[in-house]
């Protein structure tokens, strides 16, 4: 699966208004399982809210419609089951976790649209009046099982937000795996501020980046 | 499969076999069979451990041919733990090779005198039944490589270990897998301790010189599996998400659902649940040199199981399944893996359900004999029920009887069996299930659909209560049926989706019998084994007071939901109304 690439310019402008410094790296293919993890327990990424699902994934995020159709079938929303893309708003600062299709009697209830979804009650996605309407601001996006390979190196190119803290204990973390991340600095002093003990700087936010090599 | 084989364990003299035509249990197999042998032979007063209980044990309808997937086998009985009915199954080989012997069941009768110990072989030839107590209070791993040593590698195995033996009421039966590791279970409900009470420790399955069963049509039953196992094959569930991470793929999502049920049931997320993830199993699994992919029975395409190794490579344990990674996991507090599949292991080893003793070890961190999230402390509970200490048998006997000895409030079980790893408050239809099966609370008695058989569109309001009922007893139905032929339960979504493939599968058991099959005839068959089950626990003594959630999840809301279960009992009463 191939996110589509976003109008260059809106994507441009919410990373500007949101001003995270950037960190770029390459990685080989086999190394994007590392990134996993991270996703399993949810990134931020930028996006405009105010906005439906459908459109958050589709036009924002650039996933084919045929793709959110037949493949992301388990969706939820601050922990609620979606049954209804087109309907459902997001709002600034929500969680959103992405999934295929699971087996089992729960996981036919969890299906998004299925026959099984009344035996959920209560924890279905019941729309409430939108909280917080924000332009330029971030959701907390996670992805589960065959959607991780498949959507993460989009998510990734586009960038997630990390801040200092975050983005230091991944890094610590990949080298103390044996797998640390050659990566290509935006510019040096960026790199160094990320490895030093600079309370100032870890606490903010960083655009990590992440590119495929071939 | 046209023959029964009795065998009465306390006829004088010793045990002895007959072998009779099928007659009125023809065309029946899995759980049809064993529910209704138990339910027209067993006296629903007898005491699960004596001598009037019975243990049958019968493959599928389909089961020892070429179909796909046809690798289950049923295990029945009284069932010590809850007193009702019990059907318990699991994979591995014994179903295939049974069925190509040609035995429809095999009935353990009676109860012999004195305190020898049996090993019965099943082959060709006939059943003979022999004394051996050199197997006594093996545990189910020695106790394989001491049989391989003697009847070889080219037959199934199942067994009892220590805990069957000491007739704790958590004990299961282990089925060896294609690698003739004790690892698939019929775990629930105690039929190990059935097995224990008639004083059999190991049934030895020989097919040697039997070949596969032959439909009636074979062309057409060629025909059928071919779009049976495409259609397995082309879908996401049963040809992609399980083969590639196993049925612990519903952690992430039941975590995020909010359903995960924590700590005893305290709340629905585990903030570790990422570390228990399938996600995370499977890439340890091919880390470390293990499988995140493998078939609990030859013909198997999902491939749902695996091979989890220690951190030295070395075979630890079967990839654990999401309901053992939760009862050890999530619902302990514990958050790492190893730890889960060293439990897991002990589990096999003892031969008890692993969600039986999870959700008992979890309990008895509620009573505070641990604390929550004590690796090692999980790990000496479960060793002293192998060792068969007083402590060992209190814990070994499940999470209800532990619960009262430590006198803890909420202990999740429903008719004496623990429930499973879905909280029924978020998710309200499971706890129906849970509540009115007659098996107990069991995530599995109402696992199946298929749109052609349950005719439910989509006019059930997803917000509402309303219909819950309705769905959880066609799903019961549904259930009941693909558990008496053989089939895995995870041939479920593939049957929901895809019409073709739900066709295939009548087409199999028509072939099969040269006979048309059509969901109409799926259903009736379900009703009967329902209805027959339904009869019995009414026969037993249970009423609708009995298909009851435990009084604290009417009463607890749980985060992040802030719910309760709300059905009615009034609509749940109205289930079994056919």
């Amino acid at each position: 699966m191939k996110i589509g690439e976003l109008a260059t310019e809106s994507r441009f402008e919410m990373e500007q208004s949101m001003n995270p410094q950037n960190f770029e790296v390459m990685v080989t293919p086999q190394m994007l399982n590392n990134f996993f993890p991270l996703f399993q327990k949810g990134v931020r990424v930028i996006c405009n809210t105010q906005c439906t699902l459908e459109n958050l994934l589709n036009e924002q995020f650039g996933i084919e419609p045929e793709y959110i159709k037949n493949r992301i079938t388990t969706i939820f929303l601050n922990n609620r089951a979606i049954d209804a893309v087109g309907k459902t708003m997001v709002n600034a600062g929500d969680s959103l976790a992405l999934s295929a299709s699971m087996p089992g009697l729960v996981g036919a209830t969890m299906r998004r649209g299925g026959y099984l979804a009344a035996m959920r009650g209560a924890m279905t996605y019941h729309q409430d009046e939108i909280v917080e309407n924000k332009k330029n601001s971030w959701i907390s996006l996670k992805l589960f099982n065959l959607l991780l390979p498949e959507l993460s190196p989009g998510f990734l190119k586009q960038g997630i937000l990390i801040n200092g803290v975050e983005l230091k204990r991944f890094l610590k973390q990949q080298d103390e795996n044996g797998c640390p991340i050659k990566y290509v600095p935006v510019n040096a002093a960026d790199v160094s501020v990320i490895l030093e003990e600079t309370s100032c700087c870890c606490e903010n936010d960083f655009l990590f980046k992440v590119y495929l090599k071939g | 499969m046209e023959k029964i084989a009795r065998i009465n364990m306390g006829a004088p003299g010793g045990p002895k076999v007959t072998e009779e035509p099928i007659g009125q249990y023809a065309g029946l197999g899995g759980r049809a069979m064993t529910s209704l042998i138990i339910a027209n032979e067993v006296n629903p007063l007898a005491h699960p451990l004596g001598a009037e209980n019975k243990l049958v044990i019968a493959p599928g309808i389909l089961s020892g041919t070429v179909a796909s997937m046809s690798g289950r086998l049923s295990v029945g009985c009284k069932s010590p733990l809850t007193g009702t009915i019990k059907e318990s199954n699991a994979g591995g080989q014994a179903a295939q090779v049974l069925a190509r012997i040609g035995y429809a069941a095999i009935i353990l009768e009676g109860k012999p005198v004195g305190d020898d110990l049996y090993k019965i072989i099943v082959s060709a030839n006939g059943i003979k039944v022999e004394v051996d107590n050199s197997l006594k209070l093996m545990d189910n791993y020695p106790l394989i490589e001491k049989l391989r040593r003697e009847y070889g590698d080219k037959v199934a195995y199942m067994t009892i270990g220590s805990a069957g033996e000491r007739l704790l009421l958590a004990a299961s039966i282990a089925c060896t897998d294609p690698e003739l590791r004790p690892t698939r279970h019929c775990g629930r409900g105690g039929v190990g301790a059935v097995m224990g009470a008639k004083h059999v420790k190991a049934i030895i399955l020989d097919d040697a010189g039997c070949s596969m069963r032959a439909p009636k049509n074979p062309e057409k039953y060629r025909e059928a599996n071919r779009k049976y196992v495409e259609g397995l094959r082309k879908h996401p569930v049963t040809g992609e998400g399980l083969p590639a991470y196993g049925t612990n793929v519903l952690t992430n999502v039941l975590n995020e659902a909010g359903g995960y049920p924590t700590r005893n049931f305290k709340s629905g997320v585990f903030e570790g649940g990422a570390n228990l993830s399938g996600e995370a199993q499977a890439e340890l699994e091919v880390k470390r040199g293990g499988l995140a992919t493998h078939g609990c029975h030859r013909g198997c395409v999902i491939q749902c199981s695996g091979i989890f190794n220690d951190k030295d490579g070395k075979y630890l344990t079967k990839q654990p399944e999401y309901e053992t990674v939760w009862a050890h996991g999530g619902h302990c507090g514990i958050d790492d893996l190893d730890t889960v599949a060293r439990l897991d292991y002990m589990d096999d080893n003892i031969g008890l359900d692993t969600i039986e003793m999870g959700v008992t070890i979890g309990v008895a961190m509620d009573a505070g004999l641990i604390e929550f999230g004590d690796r090692e402390g999980a790990i000496r509970l479960v060793g002293e029920v192998g060792k068969g200490t007083p402590l060992g048998r209190v814990l070994g006997c499940g999470a209800a009887i532990t619960g009262k000895v430590f006198g803890v409030e909420k202990v999740p079980v429903v008719k004496g069996q623990a429930i499973p790893a879905y909280d029924p408050r978020p998710i309200q239809g499971i706890g129906v299930t849970y509540a009115t099966t007659t098996q107990g609370a069991d995530h599995t008695a109402g696992y199946a659909i298929a749109t052609n058989i349950l005719k439910v569109g989509g006019d059930v309001d997803p917000l509402k209560t309303e219909g819950q009922v309705e769905l959880s007893r066609n799903l019961q139905i549904a259930t009941a049926a693909i558990d008496s032929t053989g089939m895995c339960l995870f041939i479920a979504f593939a049957i929901m989706d895809q019409p073709e493939t739900f066709q295939a599968l009548l087409d199999l058991l028509g072939s099969f019998y040269g006979t048309e099959m059509t969901g109409d005839d799926v259903i009736a068959l379900g009703k009967k084994v329902l209805s027959a089950e339904r009869d019995f626990n009414t026969r037993a003594g249970f009423t609708k007071h009995h298909d009851r959630l435990p009084r604290f999840f009417y009463t607890d809301p749980i985060e992040p939901h802030n719910q309760v279960f709300s059905v009615s009992d009034d609509e749940m009463d109205q289930l079994f109304n056919w």
